[in-house]
């Protein structure tokens, strides 16, 4: 399993913890399926508590006013790339 | 996304407020009221469903059998709010005579540092609170609305020419709740309307006026995420050209309390408890101003 792949595991893993879905596991997300409303059905208040996760795992700081949330949200893969870019190495 | 309310709220009454509006701008506000008269005749005739969801909601609140006069003064009441929404949109608010009733809790509140959560409701005017923010000009508020409500509704009242005294946290995207966040950590308030089911979140029946309702738990969620102190406020008609914003403190913190649903220490109430006490003061308000009530839809069913 290359780089890109465990940190998606990883990632759904964190999702499916910090937000309690019951039934779902980890292996279960479709990384191209779209986290936000129709998908995996997560509402913003889900991506509130999914971004404090993340801030708190990886220090990366999601924000309400980047331009680019549409696609960081895109995403469990687009959401795991943008965590993998601006990690703190 | 469709409510039963929404629906209703759409049907014609993009004409009557456009009429409102410019009778209020041009006649003066003791003529409108005059002419409010046969426009909620129009609307007590035209719109049924609104009316048994206003006679239902009326003999709860009342203790007895609500007449066709409490459901005219009911839809009377929700019009000269909407008229009175033109003049605070328009700067016009010495139209108005308006009270504050524990204003100390929202700056005590406010001056923890930690933002304040105000949870309103469709129990009044939420419009009132733009006069709360401009008494003192540096305070930041901002509400949180189905765009597609508040816009169109918005545009109507203001024409372009006013602005809004609160800036709007449109729901529905992925980042407006991360957004609220942001605001309540510069120390800035945000306005929920927290009595009405907006899409398929978590819900919680609670006991309200004699029989369970839903109501969301989002707000209670957001306010444990946050950490943010949580106060209610209620801008109510009273009569003539009276209102009272009415401020009351829930919680200076939400958080997982277990047991005891309190934690002294930092005086942190659970999300359970705070979401409790938030519709046992709704309730409270409905019972002593149930004029103020604006869903006009059935609530304990919808």
């Amino acid at each position: 399993m290359d780089r890109g792949l465990n940190s998606e595991q990883e990632l759904a893993q964190l999702i499916v913890e910090s937000l309690n879905l019951d039934g779902v596991s980890p292996g279960e997300i479709d990384p191209e399926a779209r986290l936000f409303g129709e998908g995996l059905g997560l509402d913003s208040l889900d991506m509130l508590e999914l971004s404090m996760s993340v801030e708190q795992k990886y220090s990366v700081k999601l924000r309400s006013d980047d331009p680019d949330n549409a696609k960081i949200f895109g995403s469990l893969r687009s959401l795991s790339q943008h965590i993998q870019t601006h990690r703190a190495t | 996304m469709s409510g039963p309310w929404r629906d209703r709220r759409e049907r014609g009454s993009n004409s009557a407020i456009r009429l409102i509006i410019w009778l209020a701008i041009h006649v003066g506000r003791g003529l409108c009221r005059v002419l409010l008269v046969p426009i909620c005749a129009y609307f007590f005739v035209t719109a049924p469903r609104s009316r048994q969801a206003s006679h239902d909601f009326l003999s709860r609140a009342l203790g007895r059998a609500a007449t066709w006069r409490d459901t005219f003064a009911h839809l009377f009441v929700f019009s000269t709010t909407l008229l009175d929404r033109v003049y605070l949109l328009h700067g016009r608010q010495r139209e108005l005579d308006i009270a504050v009733t524990n204003e100390a809790v929202f700056w005590d509140a406010l001056a923890a540092g930690r933002g304040c959560l105000l949870l309103g409701s469709h129990l009044g005017s939420f419009e009132m609170l733009g006069i709360v923010g401009s008494v003192e000009k540096k305070l930041a508020i901002n509400m949180v609305m189905n765009v597609n409500d508040s816009a169109r509704l918005g545009a109507l009242i203001t024409g372009g020419s006013a602005s809004l005294p609160y800036k709007i946290i449109p729901l529905g995207e992925p980042g407006s709740m991360l957004r609220v966040k942001e605001c309540l950590e510069r120390g800035e308030v945000v306005g929920i309307l927290a009595d009405r089911i907006y899409a398929n979140e978590t819900t919680q029946n609670l006991p309200f006026l004699g029989s369970p309702a839903r109501f969301s738990m989002s707000p209670i969620r957001l306010a444990r995420l946050t950490g943010a102190p949580v106060v209610t406020v209620f801008g109510l008609f009273r009569s003539g050209r009276r209102y009272e914003i009415v401020f009351e403190s829930v919680a200076n913190r939400v958080k997982d309390v277990r047991a005891t649903d309190f934690d002294a220490a930092d005086g942190a109430i659970s999300s359970q408890r705070c979401h409790a006490e938030y519709v046992s003061i709704l309730e409270r308000h409905a019972r002593t101003h149930p004029y103020n009530w604006f869903n006009f839809y059935d609530y304990w069913n919808a």
